[in-house]
Protein backbone atom coordinates (compact mmCIF):
# COMPACT_ATOMS: atom_id res chain seq x y z
CA UNK A 1 0.00 0.00 0.00
CA UNK A 2 2.25 2.78 -1.23
CA UNK A 3 1.39 6.44 -1.15
CA UNK A 4 1.68 7.03 -4.88
CA UNK A 5 -1.05 6.68 -7.44
CA UNK A 6 0.74 6.29 -10.73
CA UNK A 7 3.23 9.11 -10.85
CA UNK A 8 1.36 11.33 -8.37
CA UNK A 9 3.11 11.37 -5.01
CA UNK A 10 1.09 12.16 -1.91
CA UNK A 11 2.46 14.32 0.88
CA UNK A 12 3.22 12.28 3.96
CA UNK A 13 0.40 13.56 6.15
CA UNK A 14 -2.07 12.49 3.52
CA UNK A 15 -0.70 8.99 3.62
CA UNK A 16 -1.72 8.71 7.22
CA UNK A 17 -5.33 9.52 6.44
CA UNK A 18 -5.94 7.57 3.28
CA UNK A 19 -5.50 4.08 2.13
CA UNK A 20 -5.71 2.39 -1.24
CA UNK A 21 -8.59 0.09 -1.84
CA UNK A 22 -8.66 -2.25 -4.78
CA UNK A 23 -11.85 -2.12 -6.80
CA UNK A 24 -12.19 -4.59 -9.65
CA UNK A 25 -13.29 -2.69 -12.73
CA UNK A 26 -14.04 -5.75 -14.87
CA UNK A 27 -13.92 -9.27 -13.52
CA UNK A 28 -10.68 -10.28 -15.26
CA UNK A 29 -8.89 -6.95 -15.51
CA UNK A 30 -6.37 -5.36 -13.20
CA UNK A 31 -7.82 -3.53 -10.26
CA UNK A 32 -8.50 0.17 -10.18
CA UNK A 33 -7.00 1.56 -7.01
CA UNK A 34 -8.91 4.31 -5.31
CA UNK A 35 -7.90 6.35 -2.33
CA UNK A 36 -10.49 7.01 0.33
CA UNK A 37 -9.87 10.35 1.98
CA UNK A 38 -11.48 10.84 5.33
CA UNK A 39 -13.57 13.98 5.50
CA UNK A 40 -13.05 14.48 9.22
CA UNK A 41 -10.03 12.54 10.48
CA UNK A 42 -9.98 14.32 13.82
CA UNK A 43 -13.48 13.23 14.82
CA UNK A 44 -14.09 9.86 16.46
CA UNK A 45 -16.87 7.91 14.82
CA UNK A 46 -18.60 4.61 15.38
CA UNK A 47 -18.35 2.51 12.26
CA UNK A 48 -20.73 -0.32 11.56
CA UNK A 49 -19.45 -2.82 9.03
CA UNK A 50 -21.66 -5.43 7.44
CA UNK A 51 -19.66 -8.23 5.95
CA UNK A 52 -19.97 -11.62 4.37
CA UNK A 53 -17.17 -14.06 4.90
CA UNK A 54 -16.29 -17.56 3.96
CA UNK A 55 -15.41 -19.90 6.76
CA UNK A 56 -14.23 -23.47 6.44
CA UNK A 57 -17.82 -24.66 6.43
CA UNK A 58 -19.75 -22.02 4.50
CA UNK A 59 -20.64 -18.39 4.11
CA UNK A 60 -21.83 -16.21 6.95
CA UNK A 61 -22.99 -12.65 7.40
CA UNK A 62 -21.77 -10.47 10.18
CA UNK A 63 -22.25 -7.03 11.59
CA UNK A 64 -19.34 -5.52 13.50
CA UNK A 65 -18.80 -2.18 15.15
CA UNK A 66 -15.59 -0.26 15.55
CA UNK A 67 -14.64 3.06 17.02
CA UNK A 68 -12.09 4.92 14.95
CA UNK A 69 -11.33 8.27 13.40
CA UNK A 70 -11.23 7.09 9.81
CA UNK A 71 -13.09 4.53 7.73
CA UNK A 72 -9.80 3.06 6.60
CA UNK A 73 -8.77 2.55 10.19
CA UNK A 74 -12.04 0.85 11.04
CA UNK A 75 -11.81 -1.47 8.06
CA UNK A 76 -8.23 -2.32 8.97
CA UNK A 77 -9.40 -3.16 12.48
CA UNK A 78 -12.10 -5.34 11.00
CA UNK A 79 -9.71 -7.32 8.85
CA UNK A 80 -7.28 -7.90 11.68
CA UNK A 81 -10.07 -8.88 14.06
CA UNK A 82 -11.60 -11.32 11.58
CA UNK A 83 -8.20 -12.85 11.02
CA UNK A 84 -7.56 -13.26 14.73
CA UNK A 85 -11.03 -14.27 15.92
CA UNK A 86 -12.23 -16.37 13.00
CA UNK A 87 -9.05 -17.13 11.05
CA UNK A 88 -10.62 -15.53 8.01
CA UNK A 89 -8.15 -13.97 5.63
CA UNK A 90 -8.48 -10.98 3.37
CA UNK A 91 -9.66 -12.70 0.18
CA UNK A 92 -12.49 -14.47 2.00
CA UNK A 93 -14.11 -11.30 3.32
CA UNK A 94 -16.57 -9.24 1.35
CA UNK A 95 -17.65 -5.92 2.78
CA UNK A 96 -21.32 -5.45 2.08
CA UNK A 97 -21.75 -2.05 3.64
CA UNK A 98 -20.03 0.37 5.95
CA UNK A 99 -21.72 3.21 7.75
CA UNK A 100 -21.09 5.77 10.45
CA UNK A 101 -23.47 4.93 13.26
CA UNK A 102 -24.72 7.57 15.65
CA UNK A 103 -24.09 6.68 19.27
CA UNK A 104 -27.74 5.96 20.06
CA UNK A 105 -27.97 3.23 17.43
CA UNK A 106 -24.84 1.30 18.32
CA UNK A 107 -25.53 -2.28 19.18
CA UNK A 108 -22.35 -3.56 20.71
CA UNK A 109 -21.60 -2.98 24.38
CA UNK A 110 -17.93 -2.80 23.54
CA UNK A 111 -18.43 0.44 21.60
CA UNK A 112 -21.22 1.72 23.82
CA UNK A 113 -18.97 1.72 26.88
CA UNK A 114 -16.97 4.59 25.34
CA UNK A 115 -20.06 6.74 24.84
CA UNK A 116 -19.46 8.53 28.08
CA UNK A 117 -18.66 12.21 28.15
CA UNK A 118 -17.02 11.85 31.55
CA UNK A 119 -15.03 8.78 30.73
CA UNK A 120 -12.32 8.04 33.23
CA UNK A 121 -10.18 4.98 33.76
CA UNK A 122 -6.68 4.28 35.00
CA UNK A 123 -3.94 2.75 32.94
CA UNK A 124 -3.06 -0.36 34.83
CA UNK A 125 0.32 -1.35 33.51
CA UNK A 126 3.07 0.92 32.27
CA UNK A 127 4.87 -0.26 29.16
CA UNK A 128 8.55 0.40 29.77
CA UNK A 129 10.42 0.79 26.54
CA UNK A 130 13.28 2.91 25.20
CA UNK A 131 12.17 5.97 23.24
CA UNK A 132 13.74 4.78 20.02
CA UNK A 133 14.43 1.32 18.60
CA UNK A 134 18.09 2.24 18.49
CA UNK A 135 18.36 2.30 22.29
CA UNK A 136 16.93 -1.19 22.59
CA UNK A 137 19.23 -3.72 24.33
CA UNK A 138 18.75 -7.38 25.11
CA UNK A 139 19.76 -7.09 28.75
CA UNK A 140 18.96 -4.39 31.26
CA UNK A 141 20.67 -3.62 34.55
CA UNK A 142 17.46 -3.37 36.57
CA UNK A 143 13.95 -4.80 36.51
CA UNK A 144 11.37 -2.41 35.15
CA UNK A 145 8.92 -0.52 37.34
CA UNK A 146 5.51 -1.32 35.85
CA UNK A 147 3.42 0.88 38.14
CA UNK A 148 1.98 3.84 36.26
CA UNK B 1 -2.23 1.00 45.89
CA UNK B 2 -5.11 2.92 44.31
CA UNK B 3 -4.55 4.71 41.07
CA UNK B 4 -3.97 8.44 41.11
CA UNK B 5 -3.61 9.28 37.43
CA UNK B 6 -6.58 8.51 35.24
CA UNK B 7 -7.15 8.70 31.53
CA UNK B 8 -9.79 11.40 31.34
CA UNK B 9 -10.67 14.30 29.14
CA UNK B 10 -8.26 17.06 30.01
CA UNK B 11 -5.46 14.85 31.33
CA UNK B 12 -2.06 16.12 30.25
CA UNK B 13 0.29 13.39 29.10
CA UNK B 14 3.87 13.18 27.96
CA UNK B 15 4.61 11.40 24.71
CA UNK B 16 7.29 8.80 25.36
CA UNK B 17 7.78 7.23 21.93
CA UNK B 18 7.61 8.16 18.31
CA UNK B 19 7.66 11.28 16.25
CA UNK B 20 6.25 13.56 18.96
CA UNK B 21 8.59 12.29 21.68
CA UNK B 22 8.89 14.65 24.64
CA UNK B 23 5.78 16.69 23.86
CA UNK B 24 3.09 17.49 26.36
CA UNK B 25 -0.31 16.64 24.91
CA UNK B 26 -3.83 16.79 26.24
CA UNK B 27 -6.20 13.82 26.06
CA UNK B 28 -9.20 15.26 24.36
CA UNK B 29 -11.30 12.12 23.82
CA UNK B 30 -10.99 8.38 24.09
CA UNK B 31 -11.27 6.34 20.89
CA UNK B 32 -11.29 2.95 22.49
CA UNK B 33 -9.48 0.87 25.06
CA UNK B 34 -6.07 1.46 23.56
CA UNK B 35 -6.19 4.83 21.87
CA UNK B 36 -6.93 8.41 22.75
CA UNK B 37 -7.61 11.43 20.66
CA UNK B 38 -4.83 13.75 21.60
CA UNK B 39 -4.22 17.44 20.99
CA UNK B 40 -1.54 20.03 21.65
CA UNK B 41 -1.28 23.70 20.67
CA UNK B 42 1.37 22.96 18.04
CA UNK B 43 0.14 19.75 16.48
CA UNK B 44 -2.76 18.49 14.41
CA UNK B 45 -5.25 16.65 16.58
CA UNK B 46 -4.70 12.93 16.13
CA UNK B 47 -5.05 9.59 17.78
CA UNK B 48 -2.33 8.05 19.84
CA UNK B 49 -1.95 4.71 21.53
CA UNK B 50 -1.82 4.81 25.34
CA UNK B 51 1.42 2.89 25.12
CA UNK B 52 2.99 6.04 23.74
CA UNK B 53 1.69 8.24 26.53
CA UNK B 54 2.79 8.69 30.11
CA UNK B 55 0.11 10.38 32.19
CA UNK B 56 1.12 13.35 34.30
CA UNK B 57 -0.52 14.82 37.37
CA UNK B 58 -1.81 17.83 35.49
CA UNK B 59 -5.39 18.04 34.26
CA UNK B 60 -7.16 20.90 32.59
CA UNK B 61 -10.83 21.71 32.43
CA UNK B 62 -12.09 21.24 28.89
CA UNK B 63 -15.28 19.97 27.30
CA UNK B 64 -15.04 16.82 25.20
CA UNK B 65 -13.13 17.56 21.96
CA UNK B 66 -12.75 21.32 22.32
CA UNK B 67 -11.89 23.71 19.54
CA UNK B 68 -8.20 24.54 19.28
CA UNK B 69 -8.81 28.05 20.62
CA UNK B 70 -10.70 26.72 23.65
CA UNK B 71 -7.94 24.22 24.29
CA UNK B 72 -5.22 26.87 24.20
CA UNK B 73 -7.22 29.14 26.53
CA UNK B 74 -7.81 26.29 28.97
CA UNK B 75 -4.12 25.44 28.94
CA UNK B 76 -3.24 29.04 29.69
CA UNK B 77 -5.78 29.17 32.49
CA UNK B 78 -4.48 26.01 34.09
CA UNK B 79 -0.92 27.26 33.54
CA UNK B 80 0.19 23.90 32.25
CA UNK B 81 3.57 25.08 31.03
CA UNK B 82 4.65 26.59 34.34
CA UNK B 83 3.20 23.77 36.42
CA UNK B 84 5.15 21.32 34.29
CA UNK B 85 8.41 23.21 34.35
CA UNK B 86 8.23 23.65 38.13
CA UNK B 87 7.34 20.05 38.84
CA UNK B 88 10.24 17.78 39.76
CA UNK B 89 9.60 15.60 36.70
CA UNK B 90 9.56 18.58 34.37
CA UNK B 91 12.68 20.07 35.94
CA UNK B 92 14.54 16.78 35.52
CA UNK B 93 13.70 16.67 31.83
CA UNK B 94 14.89 20.24 31.35
CA UNK B 95 18.16 19.43 33.09
CA UNK B 96 18.58 16.31 30.95
CA UNK B 97 18.10 18.36 27.83
CA UNK B 98 20.57 20.96 29.02
CA UNK B 99 23.17 18.33 29.89
CA UNK B 100 22.77 16.70 26.48
CA UNK B 101 23.46 19.96 24.70
CA UNK B 102 26.66 20.90 26.58
CA UNK B 103 29.85 21.49 24.67
CA UNK B 104 33.29 20.51 25.92
CA UNK B 105 33.96 23.85 27.64
CA UNK B 106 30.58 23.62 29.42
CA UNK B 107 31.45 20.15 30.62
CA UNK B 108 34.77 21.46 31.92
CA UNK B 109 32.96 24.21 33.82
CA UNK B 110 30.53 21.61 35.14
CA UNK B 111 33.43 19.49 36.36
CA UNK B 112 34.95 22.45 38.22
CA UNK B 113 31.57 23.31 39.77
CA UNK B 114 31.12 19.72 40.93
CA UNK B 115 34.59 19.67 42.49
CA UNK B 116 33.89 22.96 44.25
CA UNK B 117 30.57 21.69 45.62
CA UNK B 118 32.15 18.44 46.77
CA UNK B 119 34.85 20.44 48.55
CA UNK B 120 32.32 22.55 50.44
CA UNK B 121 30.34 19.45 51.43
CA UNK B 122 33.48 17.71 52.64
CA UNK B 123 34.48 20.71 54.74
CA UNK B 124 31.08 20.78 56.44
CA UNK B 125 31.27 17.02 57.00
CA UNK B 126 34.70 17.26 58.59
CA UNK B 127 33.45 20.05 60.84
CA UNK B 128 30.53 17.88 61.98
CA UNK B 129 32.88 14.94 62.55
CA UNK B 130 35.13 17.10 64.70
CA UNK B 131 32.15 18.29 66.74
CA UNK B 132 30.91 14.79 67.44
CA UNK B 133 34.34 13.38 68.21
CA UNK B 134 35.33 16.25 70.50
Amino acid sequence: MDTAIGSFKLPEWRAHTCRCIAVPVFSHSTCLRLQIFEKNPTKIKNYGIWLRYQSRTGYHNMYKEYRDTTLNGAVEQMYTEMASRHRVRFPCIQIIKTATIPAKLCKRDNTKQFHNSKIKFPLVVKKVRPPTRKLKTTYKATRPNLFM
Amino acid sequence: MPFKRYVEIGRVALVNYGKDYGKLVVIVDVVDQNRALVDAPDMVRGQMNFKRLTLTDITIDIPRVPKKKTLIEAMEKADVKNKWENSSWGRKLIVQKRRASLNDFDRFKLMLAKIKRAGVVRQELSKLKKDTSS
